[in-house]
């Protein structure tokens, strides 16, 4: 065992044995000794205890919970979009549902959390789980996705595994967390590497999902612009700072992306979420398909829920980069 | 009270509808304004009623002029029936009356003792006592205008202003209303169709064509052939019958 | 006879014995009886509405703990989130489902005779859509996360609106099919714009955050919105219930209302204001919820008949008893899912509806 990991395991031995002597719901306005503080998304949260009572408020939150090890902690989960990820599943299967969708607040405290975790800050708004200053007066400290406030310069994926450290100390498994980190971060690294051997101007489209006819694709500010940029290839639509901004199919026809990467939504279940119909949708229009991609098969299907940050997300891009790699290697 | 007109006009723009008008009715006169449609008879009823702003001229109630003045304050000098004022509301007949009522006392108080006396006094005298609890979507036409005219009187004004108040009403009940008001001390002027009636329960006549009053005076005066015809352009004869009542018998549109 | 004649002279003061008062309207008690009787249903509704949406297996124990607690009583104290459920969230939203529903019923009803529709609403001014361009826009600049953003942004946008729809009534009048056409008008400029915003914002968060808001929601209750409503509602209500004969008078037109005593046009303005401040505040706090405004003065017609008198108060009572029960309803029938308020109003507002227009033998 490394130094490092070694003072991490006594650090977070000390956090445990605390937390077994503090009361529920104590509110912490100083930092006492052996107390962790963790900054996210501007508020300061100090715990003086490990919490127990872990409400993970959406999917994302929830698989990195499980990942961390401390499924055993969450006593709540809401707004599922797809089936767990199946390593996970039986340790989700003991968690309670609060809410299938959104979770609002009442059901929130009737839980009796002593931590809320989050992908977003707009799912703490009054009429959702309750504002994040509310829930401080109450004591309940609560923790939002890093990947939801860029600071303008950390890459997106480490803001993620910044998440992961900071949960991770928060809930007195830094280890766990750290190896997490480290296995996630090879990916990264490898996918940024294959990036830099890859011939440059290759161009990519995501399409996200289809509402109503209209496509909806990755802009500027999220984890598949971040991906493409790590895979060393150009996303068209990088020009709109917008996470999934809404499209028109001959917009994407226009811009003449190279390849089509297509997100599976097949679990959601509404008109348009598989891959096999988007597909079909652009093999269908005029401009889209007789883009070379469609006709040279050079489409990458990623799960959708993948697209967005998450502990699933290096799968996508394991996937991505491979796929790229075989594209680019084809000519 | 005295209701004066003095070179009184009035218009939409693109049509002047009441033209220079000069009018005087006398405390306690009961004046029929005739003429045919379009001639005017709703709108000079409205601008004497203080419901229309003159573009010219002005009216006076006991010789000041009514310009400016709130509603509140006209509605205690002269009370208005139009031709036609209908409601989906469900108001009941007692309801619609107590209305007459509004604008004495304070404006947001409750009906009270008083206006519950004058409102019964009212029905009774329009005979719609036993239709008091009646709501306004099951009455008759004749009824309806009956409720609005005792309204009118719970209103308790020197002045009365009505707009046709027997287009719906049978004989029986037109001819009580035209007693009630040629006998009521009240300035009344009221619009009417029945050239008869008019001349026998009104004081005087006023007949109007295209905004102007083309002439004014006893029914003698008024009706004769040769008006009747270039107004009404309708050839009739007017005699005065065995009991001295004024008849026109009409002989057929003009040709 | 002569006694009676007297009454109707205009030169005669009149004179009123206790024996001659024959009363019409005695129907005078019976209205207070259901006045009363509704006040007390209500009253039961506030208390067991929040028994009846409280979640985390709490009973009438924890309520009357949490309650005890702020009126000093010795009573064992509730873990922190239990009493904030209760008393942070639960009564506020009880409270404030009392408080939006009087206030759009009574709206309704007054705009209905303003208007002489019977079809009028407290939207119908635009105040709904302008609220929601406030919130949109409130959102899309980032200033979601505090709530206080959210209302402020749907009140200003409200207060746009009306002054929109001021500014387009100025010149020709207030009659009421003017007001109806105008107010038409704006409220679908308002929809536009916020749908031009949302479209080409496109951010699927924000769109999901403000759906629920579009479609009106309780959830957002805080005592913070139960005062501010209050006041709105203390004021507002009493306003527009003084205005109760002149309302009566609108019955039969303008003309006929001016010939009454009544200042139409100033009237109208006052109570146009009146209502649509009223609106602009219950839209700013829960959103749009529709029906109650419509539907409720309907039922209390039905009841005790059109005069505002009794309406106002009764429609303000009846409204806010099935406001309470509606969100009552959306709490716990698909629970733990919180379905928005406005579906139930709808579903239990449109049978009574249509009851009501078959007992008035128009069906």
């Amino acid at each position: 065992m490394s130094r490092s990991a070694r003072l991490m395991s006594v650090f977070a031995a000390a956090v445990l044995a605390a937390a077994c002597a503090t009361p529920e719901n104590a509110p912490s306005t100083a930092a006492s000794s052996g107390a962790v503080e963790v900054e996210s998304c501007g508020k300061r949260l100090t715990f003086d205890g490990a919490p127990e009572r872990v409400v993970a408020l959406d999917q994302s939150s929830t698989e990195t919970l499980l990942a961390l090890g401390v499924g055993d902690r969450v006593v709540g989960t809401a707004n599922l979009k797809t089936r767990v990820s199946p390593q996970y599943a039986e340790a989700y299967g003991r968690i309670p549902v609060l809410s299938p969708k959104v979770l609002t607040a009442e059901p929130l405290r009737a839980a009796n959390p002593d931590l809320v975790v989050a992908s977003f800050k707009e799912l703490f708004t009054a009429d959702r789980a309750g504002t994040r200053d509310e829930l401080e007066q109450l004591g309940v400290p609560t923790f939002v996705s890093a990947v939801n406030c860029p600071d303008g310069e950390t890459e997106p994926f480490e803001r993620m595994f910044r998440d992961f450290t900071d949960l991770g100390r928060a809930l007195g498994v830094s280890e766990q967390a750290g190896k997490l980190v480290a296995d996630q971060r090879a990916v990264v690294d490898q996918a940024r590497a294959a990036g830099e051997e890859r011939p440059a101007g290759l161009k990519v489209v995501w399409v996200y999902s289809v509402y109503n006819g209209i496509p909806y694709v990755a802009g500027k500010s999220g984890m598949a612009s971040h991906m493409s940029a790590l895979a060393g290839v150009d996303n068209v639509f990088d020009d709109v700072d917008q996470e999934w901004p809404e499209v028109s199919w001959d917009e994407i026809a226009a811009r003449g992306p190279d390849v089509v990467v297509i997100g599976d939504l097949s679990e959601r279940g509404n008109p348009g979420d598989s891959a096999a119909e988007k597909l079909a949708m652009m093999r269908e229009h005029p401009a889209v398909s007789q883009l070379p991609a469609l006709r040279d098969g050079k489409v990458v299907e990623l799960p959708g829920i993948e697209m967005d940050p998450s502990v699933r997300t290096v799968n996508a891009l394991r996937t991505f980069t491979t796929r790229l790699d075989e594209i680019t290697s084809r000519g | 009270m005295r209701i004066e007109a003095r070179h009184l006009s009035w218009g939409v723009p693109g049509r002047t509808i009441v033209r220079d008008v000069d009018l005087v009715v006398e405390p306690g006169e009961t004046v029929g304004l005739i003429g045919p449609n379009g001639s005017g008879k709703s709108s000079l009823l409205r601008c004497l009623a203080g419901l229309r702003a003159p573009t010219g001229g002005g009216v006076r109630y006991d010789g000041t002029d009514i310009a400016g003045w709130s509603a509140r304050t006209r509605a205690r000098h002269v009370a208005f029936v139009e031709q036609t004022a209908d409601t989906d509301s469900d108001l009941t007949v007692g309801e619609v009356v107590v209305l007459g009522r509004t604008a004495h006392g304070s404006p947001w108080r409750a009906p009270d003792a008083t206006d519950r006396a004058i409102t019964a006094a009212a029905l009774d005298r329009l005979d719609l006592t036993g239709l008091a609890d009646r709501p306004w979507t099951r009455l008759s036409g004749g009824e309806r205008q009956r409720t609005h005219l005792a309204r009118a009187l719970a209103q308790r004004t020197w002045g009365l202003l009505l707009d046709e108040p027997t287009n719906h009403l049978d004989v029986r009940h037109q001819l009580e209303l035209l007693e009630l008001v040629a006998s009521t001390r009240q300035t009344v002027v009221i619009a009417l169709h029945d050239l008869a009636l008019a001349a026998r329960y009104c004081d005087r006549l006023v007949l109007l064509h295209g905004g102007t009053v083309v002439a004014d005076g006893s029914a003698e005066r008024v009706l004769t052939r040769e008006l009747l015809r270039e107004v009404f352009e309708v050839d009739a004869d007017v005699d005065r019958d065995d009991a001295g009542r004024l008849a026109v018998a009409y002989r057929g549109p003009a040709r | 006879m002569a006694d009676r004649a007297g009454l109707l002279d205009p030169a005669v003061e009149p004179e009123v014995t206790p024996s001659s008062v024959a009363a019409p309207g005695s129907g005078g008690g019976r209205r207070v009886a259901v006045l009363l009787l509704s006040l007390l249903v209500l009253a039961v509704s506030l208390v067991a509405a929040v028994r009846v949406g409280l979640g985390g297996g709490m009973g009438w124990d924890e309520i009357g703990r949490a309650v005890g607690a702020r009126l000093g009583l010795p009573v064992p104290p509730l873990p922190r989130l239990a009493d904030s459920l209760i008393w942070d969230l639960r009564v506020p939203r009880v409270l404030l489902a009392a408080l939006v529903g009087a206030a759009l019923a009574v709206c309704g009803a007054a705009l209905q005779s303003v208007t002489r529709n019977a079809l009028a609403d407290p939207y119908l001014l635009g105040v709904s859509s302008g609220a929601s361009t406030g919130a949109v826009v409130v959102v899309l600049l980032g200033f979601a996360g505090s709530h206080l953003g959210m209302t402020g942004g749907a009140f200003l946008g409200a207060l746009v609106s009306f002054a929109l729809l001021v500014f387009l009534l100025r010149r020709r009048g207030l009659d009421s099919v003017r007001i109806v056409l105008t107010g038409v008008v704006v409220g679908q400029l308002f929809t536009a714009i916020t749908s031009l915003i949302l479209m080409s914002s496109g951010d699927a968060d924000s769109t999901r955050a403000l759906t629920h808001w579009l479609l009106g929601s309780l959830a957002p209750a805080r005592w913070q919105s139960v005062v501010l409503c209050a006041l709105a509602c203390a004021v507002g209500l009493l306003v527009v219930w003084l205005h109760s004969p002149a309302l009566d008078g609108f019955a039969f037109g303008a003309d006929t209302a001016t010939s009454l005593g009544v200042d139409v046009r100033t009237v109208r303005m006052v109570l146009l204001v009146t209502t649509s401040l009223l609106t602009a505040v219950a839209v700013a706090a829960v959103g749009a919820i529709g029906f109650v405004g419509l539907i409720v003065p309907h039922g209390v017609r039905f009841l005790v008949g059109p005069l505002h008198r009794v309406l106002l108060p009764l429609s303000a009572v009846v409204g806010a008893t099935f406001l309470v029960w509606t969100d009552a309803l959306a709490r716990v029938a698909f629970a733990p899912l919180e379905v928005p308020v406005g579906v139930f109003t709808a579903l239990l507002g449109v049978p009574l509806f249509l009851l009501i227009l078959r007992k008035r033998g128009e069906l």
